[in-house]
């Protein structure tokens, strides 16, 4: 009577899974995260989204009412670690391929970039061993780790001739566009580094000279109308059933003012005034009594819904981005102008991140709306503010996540010095793109926006490691975002 | 010179061969005992007169020696603890030689109040056992739960056995209560209960060690009716009519309406509007331009007009008969259950067949049995969204439910149904959603038995269990349906409340099969006043399991249900698994006299699912009884009739599931911001598939989970047997249980197999029988049963931080295992109190504040089981009454707190819904130093706060756990067997009528206007206990029965 039959035969086990095969579920596990999870939240910290009026199933979003104990990061933390994660972990052991090994090495970068923009700390040097309580590390290390190992994943390549074998759902196994992602995931971090460690500079100007980035944008161009198969985002409102999300009155109004046609995105017309209409965020329920004693109401009519769908009705099957041209194009723009001080270069590169945004949404009119004095290179003095603000237009419904970061990291939009009452009252005092404070909000900081993630509950219940987060409300920064 | 004299030696109440009957010859030491079957061989000197025949329990009887066979028929002389039961592996012992609890159950009492299955007809019969229907649906579970929960991962309910062979008793239920929640039963439901001759419960692990480490939750054995010789053809017919109506449905007030935060409205989905005034009110949607008209008046009734008079028929016929080697028992039975919800989408039918059959043949006995089930089920679901009962409950006051059933009227199908807010009408859902399950089963055994040697006998015995299940669903694809051009699209704006209801259709195939081999060989042997008896055996099971799914989404048709319908691709899935399990066991018992009595067992088991390392696990158990009534004198034996002290002391070991151990991948899908996988390869548009390392880490040391179990027991007969007492304490310790345990993501594994933590059931259980009058036609028999459970977690692994969650909402009320506790502790959202109790609320809305910490609010378990079964008799007439108490915990309600979120409930129109300032409430004020002291509340709350005070509730999460205690009526039986003379010369044997009620009364405490306390909707085990989330409501039943013999 033969006992040995216990190998799960629902399941391949180790020597039917080669390297190719894993891969791809690499990719799928960080664009469900970035273009799906984050999104929406990021979203809402990014005040391009707020909780439709008559809804409620965001209102700790828009409210800034989010704690451990409601798990939003953790879905996050699982997909990145005991997903993405631990199948690198599980190709690192199975390949010596260097190319094969680079790539999934600058994915692993991208997770940790990921894990420190949101939460400052994470497991790094102990984590995905299998130990059940794995300690946790300060951002700062984190980023420096990755950045080393991106450095010691190239230089293997480098020394050998190695081609790409694993499937490749982004590159189609195109090395090159590898180290072009990998210079532009260097850039990002070091910028973000930047302020508390100024030696990066040298760094940052490098990567900028050498001008070795990828081309288009680094996306997942996978996703179909059938089940488990639609686009992020649009497969979390089809499978919630129902809309909750309006455009926020800063993005609106700044669109408006700048006469964006990009508008049209992913933003409807409010149904009661055929016009596009923002909501102050966390400011739903105050809307309508502040409407009411003017006789009037604050209804989903009233105000412009998110279209899921978008304007040509490909939502469904909308590529998941994880860095786009036009973020990359800005991070030059900036780079040329601050670090530089070459404005032809920087005005070429402000143009064509948005020429690159424009496309990727496939609008047109790139150059009518360049044209508007509002937005153009050589009539606005404050540069920064005009990337910052422009890149704040151009990752709307393309990478919430990372203009969320930007946000923080540049302080551009500005935060307006007025409430959202104040400026209900008398909308001369707003100048139109700033954000504004939640007008409910939960932070500890209550004129703060939202600044950091909290640590996932699973990590709090079960890891005694997991950091004391008695001093962390959404209101204290990431390790890099001193100023 | 001497002869050999051979004989039967059975019970004269009811027939049964009595093993362990000391057999002797007058005047001489000369003896032996009978055989498993009640048979003797004794060799005798020419000139012995006479035989003596006793037995513990029995009155010695004497038979003069004439001829070479000679029968015994022994009395009792003490009723009631002479019965022989069924012990492990299909022994029969006297209960009263027995170290350990065992209980035994006739089947003609089990058929008397003829419930559907098994299980439910024991409830309240046993104490220390918990049986508990999940719902009242036809065909649905029943949870049987002996001595307390005590694994945590793994399944709490006890191993069937039928005539020696396991039973698969896997539940077919929904895996989320929370959804389109579903119960299609239980495998024990395949029994035809008229086929059953006997239940023993096997409670403590002294008692359960020889079936191994499937029996560690006790054993129910299951004895099926075999041939008899006796008067007539053999042929008996039972039969019934019963009809069911709702027990209990929440209160609801009748003041309000349709309407919220105090305003009328036209679409809303519950009874926040104004008070009740009479007149005529617009309603619902437009349609066509027109619109319906009401008066504005409570309909009291509405909810219970809508449920039906269920009604239910069943049959049995059977055929049986002995030749002096040969029995035969053929019998077949039908059930169509169709329960209180309009239409059949709640029904059940239940054929069954069986065929049981012997031959003996010199030393050669060849036994068979085979049974044949076919069961057909249909199941209205249960939860949130669109189920029947969500959807009633969700039902303004002023709306006339039973006023929809008219799915020709435009206004009552989904698109223009007066409200869209998440539930539609019930009707439409009866109508056209599909969830039924249809199973086939055969098991059976077939049995060889050779009395090879004198003392010894061989047996060996195959025993199969397969079973098919089909299980079929069905939705709408409401979006085609209703979305465009409709009204309910445009309450909600451009969102469809149909959004991503395109319909599903699902198909699963689910088949198992288990073989199990035993081959025994018996010793038994009367020496002077020693009697021995020896069994060393070996045992072999297989359990197989396959299941192949198949669904679509996005229905062509609307409302065909076929896989072929959908431009989609289908999903599908299989799943099997395969376990082994031998053992090899030995028992000795000795008895000395009748006084002292003592049993051993041990059994190593080899198990599949174990690493190879641990595979192999022993155990064992020893119990002892003292017959101390044997000692004393006469004088004494007048009061006391029969006096036992029993100890046992056994430990059981338990394998895991298949699998557990060695690492796997699995096809990659990953999550969305729902938590859920909604971005899954294949990706197959673009042509991609993944895998991805398995998120379980598997556990190469894996050790078998341990229960060890003391057990101490009294059994006392006092005043002729008049009175009855059986007690007993225990205490089970279960060890090293094997648990998937949750592990932080960073390690990157969700979670790990191990081995964990300890629980601990400690009770007392009691059964008192009473007969204050007897007289020769007329008796009456009180009963009284009591058990008391003490339940407590003694470790955790240190990385839970003493804490597990069993079950709970996301961010919300949970039932946990904590160290320390009792397991299933609720943790809840509780309200803020001052150190003098007063409740501290918000200034500004005059609404509790919450603790910023869920709070230990109680538990799941009972405090304790209690029962009174009385009986009368005369002549053949017996009137008898069976109450059920069991007092403490606490379940979760969903019925409650959809009742208080629609304000239907009566608390809620508490103070005429005007403002009203929170009792006994303060507001906190917190001083530039940072301390804080409270100033009396004044903020009333306005009607907006006062439904946000009922929708969060008025204690806030922890006000939807309510009082699980009640008190039912179980059941009241009239039953008449007519007179014998009155038959005598028809060829009837016997006609036996009753009429029944069964669940006639709920009690329950004031606080719970709600639901039956035993409803559940997680299932039959651990989790089943957490509670109901908008489960069906129970019912009660009439039913007549007659009974004929031929």
């Amino acid at each position: 009577c033969d006992l040995n039959i216990n190998d799960d035969p629902n399941y391949p086990g180790n020597s039917s899974i080669t390297t190719d095969l894993e891969f791809p579920a690499v990719q799928n596990y960080i664009a469900a995260t970035s273009c799906d999870i984050m999104f929406n939240y990021a979203g809402f910290f990014a005040q391009y989204f707020e909780q439709m009026p008559e809804a409620n199933q965001f209102n700790v979003l828009a409210e800034l009412s989010i704690s451990e104990s409601n798990q939003t990061i953790d879905r996050a933390y699982r997909n990145l670690y005991a997903g993405a994660l631990q199948d690198i972990e599980d190709i690192k052991s199975k390949t010596d391929n260097t190319a094969d090994l680079f790539a999934a090495t600058v994915m692993r970068a991208f997770c940790f970039q990921l894990l420190v923009d949101n939460m400052s700390d994470a497991p790094y040097t102990d984590a995905l061993n299998g130990n059940a309580q794995p300690t946790w590390d300060d951002g700062e290390t984190i980023y420096k780790g990755v950045l080393a190992e991106l450095d010691a994943a190239e230089e293997a390549l480098a020394n050998s001739s190695d081609q790409m074998t694993m499937t490749d759902m982004i590159f189609s196994q195109d090395i090159e566009q590898w180290k072009g992602y990998a210079n532009a995931l260097r850039l990002r971090m070091y910028l973000r580094m930047y302020d508390a460690d100024n030696s990066v500079q040298s760094k940052i100007t490098e990567l900028v000279a050498d001008n070795n980035f990828f081309t288009g944008d680094v996306k997942l161009d996978i996703y179909a109308d059938e089940s488990g198969n639609r686009s992020p985002f649009y497969a979390s409102y089809y499978e919630l059933g129902t809309g909750n999300h309006v455009a926020a009155h800063p993005l609106v109004s700044y669109m408006n003012e700048t006469a964006d046609p990009r508008i049209e995105y992913a933003i409807s017309k409010a149904a009661a005034t055929n016009s596009y209409v923002g909501q102050f965020c966390g400011a739903k329920v105050d809307l309508a009594s502040w409407r009411k004693s003017a006789g009037s109401d604050w209804k989903n009519v009233d105000v412009s819904a998110i279209n899921y769908s978008l304007f040509d009705d490909s939502g469904v099957s909308r590529p998941g981005f994880l860095f786009t041209q036009a973020e990359l194009q800005f991070f030059i723009a900036e780079v040329e102008s601050r670090f530089n001080n070459d404005n032809v270069a920087a005005k070429a590169a402000y143009e064509a991140a948005i020429a690159a945004d424009f496309s990727a949404r496939g609008i047109s009119g790139a150059d009518d709306f360049l044209a508007q004095d509002i937005v153009n290179w050589d009539k606005n003095t404050d540069k920064q503010k005009l990337i910052g603000m422009q890149k704040w237009v151009a990752l709307f419904y393309m990478d919430n996540m990372e203009a969320w970061s930007e946000i923080r990291r540049t302080g551009y939009p500005e935060l307006s010095s007025y409430t959202a009452k104040q400026i209900y009252d008398d909308p001369t005092l707003y100048t139109p793109g700033d954000l504004v404070l939640n007008y409910r909000s939960s932070l500890d900081n209550q004129n703060s926006l939202m600044k950091r993630m909290y640590y996932p509950l699973k990590a709090r219940q079960l890891n005694q490691n997991t950091p004391d987060a008695s001093g962390y409300y959404g209101g204290t920064p990431v390790w890099w975002d001193v100023n | 010179q001497t002869r050999e004299i051979t004989g039967t030696v059975t019970s004269a109440d009811d027939g049964s061969t009595i093993p362990g009957v000391s057999v002797s010859v007058k005047g001489t030491t000369l003896g032996t005992i009978t055989d498993l079957d009640g048979k003797y061989v004794i060799k005798v000197s020419q000139d012995a007169k006479t035989l003596v025949f006793s037995f513990v329990g029995m009155q010695t009887t004497e038979k003069a020696i004439s001829g070479n066979v000679i029968d015994a028929q022994l009395e009792s002389d003490v009723v009631g603890i002479n019965e022989v039961v069924v012990t492990a592996m299909g022994i029969k012992r006297s209960e009263k030689t027995l170290g350990y609890a065992a209980t035994s159950v006739g089947g003609e009492e089990l058929a008397e109040k003829r419930t559907a299955d098994i299980m439910s007809s024991l409830a309240g019969k046993v104490a220390g056992v918990q049986i508990a229907s999940t719902s009242s649906d036809p065909g649905s579970s029943k949870s049987v739960i002996i001595r307390g929960i005590s694994s945590l991962g793994g399944s709490n309910q006890p191993l069937y056995v039928i005539d020696g062979v396991p039973m698969n008793n896997s539940s077919v239920s929904s895996s989320d209560g929370l959804n389109s929640g579903y119960d299609f039963g239980n495998g024990a439901s395949a029994v035809n209960p008229d086929d059953v001759e006997n239940m023993t419960i096997l409670k403590g692990a002294a008692a359960t060690a020889l079936y191994g480490s499937r029996a560690a939750n006790g054993v129910v054995m299951i004895t099926t009716k075999q041939g008899k010789k006796g008067k007539g053809i053999g042929i008996e017919y039972n039969g019934g009519l019963q009809w069911s109506s709702v027990l209990r449905l929440p209160q609801m007030q009748n003041e309000f309406g349709m309407g919220w935060y105090g305003e009328h409205t036209q679409l809303e989905n519950g009874s926040w509007g104004p008070k009740f005034d009479g007149s005529t009110e617009l309603w619902g949607n437009v349609y066509n331009n027109s619109q319906k008209l009401k008066p504005y008046v409570a309909l009291e009734d509405n909810i219970k007009d809508f449920f039906d008079v269920g009604f239910r028929q069943n049959h049995s016929l059977s055929f049986n008969g002995a030749s002096d080697n040969s029995t035969y028992f053929v019998s077949g039975s039908y059930i169509d259950d169709n329960g209180i919800i309009p239409t059949d989408a709640d029904s059940y039918k239940k054929y069954t067949f069986s065929v049981n059959g012997s031959h003996t043949s010199g030393a050669l006995t060849f036994t068979t049995a085979l049974n044949y089930a076919y069961q057909e089920n249909s199941f209205a679901t249960t939860g949130q969204g669109l189920s029947v009962y969500n959807s009633i409950m969700q039902t303004p006051r002023d709306i006339s439910i039973i006023g929809l059933a008219n799915l020709d009227d435009p206004f009552n199908m989904p698109g223009y149904y007066y409200t869209p807010y998440g539930v539609t009408n019930p009707y439409y859902i009866l109508e056209n959603y599909e969830n039924v399950y249809n199973s086939e089963r055969l098991y059976g055994k077939f049995q060889l038995d050779y009395d090879f040697l004198k003392y010894f006998k061989f047996t060996y015995r195959f025993g199969l269990d397969t079973s098919t299940g089909q299980r079929n669903t069905g939705e709408p694809n409401l979006y085609a349906l209703y979305y465009e051009g409709t009204a309910n699209g445009s309450p909600l704006g451009t969102n469809s409340p149909f959004t991503g209801e395109t319909g599903s259709v699902s198909e699963q195939t689910i088949r198992r099969r288990e073989i199990n081999q035993d081959i025994m060989v018996t010793f038994n042997k009367q020496l002077e006043d020693f009697s021995l008896n020896a069994i060393v055996g070996f045992n072999g099971n297989e359990r197989k399991y396959s299941s192949l799914y198949s669904a679509i989404t996005d229905l062509t048709i609307p409302t065909w249900y076929n896989l072929s319908n959908t431009s989609k691709s289908p999903t599908t899935s299989t799943d099997e698994s395969l376990r082994r399990l031998m053992g090899a066991y030995g028992q000795f018992e000795g008895g000395w006299k009748d006084l002292l009595f003592v049993t051993l067992t041990a059994r190593n088991d080899w198990s599949s699912t174990l690493p190879e390392g641990n595979r192999s696990f022993f155990y064992y158990g020893a119990t002892g009884s003292f017959i101390f009534s044997e000692l004393l004198g006469d004088n004494s034996k007048n009061t006391i009739d029969f006096g036992k002290i029993r100890l046992a002391w056994g430990k059981t070991g338990n394998d895991a599931d298949p699998y557990m151990v060695n690492p796997v991948y699995a096809q990659s899908g990953a999550y969305g911001y729902w938590g859920t996988g909604t971005f899954s390869f294949p990706f197959n548009s673009a042509g991609y598939n993944a895998y991805t390392v398995g998120n379980v880490l598997g556990s190469s040391s894996l050790s078998p989970e341990m229960t060890t179990e003391f057990e101490v027991g009294l059994n006392l007969a006092f005043l002729k047997n008049r009175i009855n007492i059986d007690a007993a304490f225990y205490n089970r310790l279960t060890d090293k249980q094997i648990y998937s345990l949750d592990m932080d993501y960073a390690s990157g594994f969700t979670a790990q197999n191990t081995n964990l933590g300890e629980v601990r059931n400690r009770g007392i259980e009691l059964n008192v029988n009473v007969t204050p009058v007897k007289t020769r036609d007329f008796s009456w028999d009180l009963s009284w049963r009591y058990s008391k459970n003490w339940n407590k977690v003694l470790s955790l692994p240190e990385g839970l931080g003493g804490e597990a969650l069993i079950y709970g909402f996301t961010g919300g009320t949970g039932m946990y295992a904590i160290v320390g506790e009792p397991i299933g502790v609720y943790k809840a959202e509780v309200p803020q109190y001052t150190a003098d109790g007063q409740v501290v609320v918000n200034a500004a809305t005059g609404l509790p504040v919450a603790e910023s910490d869920m709070q230990i609010v109680g538990s799941m378990n009972y405090k304790y089981q209690t029962g009174f079964t009385t009986t009368f008799r005369y002549k053949g007439v017996s009137l008898s009454a069976d109450l059920d108490i069991r007092q403490g915990g606490l379940m979760y309600s969903r019925t409650k707190s959809i009742s208080y979120f629609t304000g239907n409930a009566i608390q809620t129109a508490y103070n005429d819904r005007n403002p009203f300032i929170v009792p006994n409430s303060v507001n906190a004020v917190t001083d530039a130093s940072g301390s804080v002291s409270y100033v009396e509340n004044t903020t009333p709350l306005d009607a907006t706060n006062i439904y946000n005070y009922f929708d969060g509730g008025p204690e806030l999460g922890s006000s939807f756990l309510i009082d699980k205690s009640y008190v039912k009526l179980r059941s009241v039986v009239l039953s008449w067997s007519l007179p014998k003379k009155w038959l005598a010369k028809t060829p009837v044997q016997g006609i036996d009528l009753s009429a029944y009620g069964n669940n006639l009364f709920l009690w329950t405490p004031a606080s719970n206007t709600f639901v039956d306390p035993e409803t559940s909707s997680f299932g039959n085990d651990l989790q089943g206990n957490f509670g109901e989330y908008s489960a069906n409501p129970s019912s009660r039943n009439f039913g007549f029965n007659a009974k004929f013999k031929f």
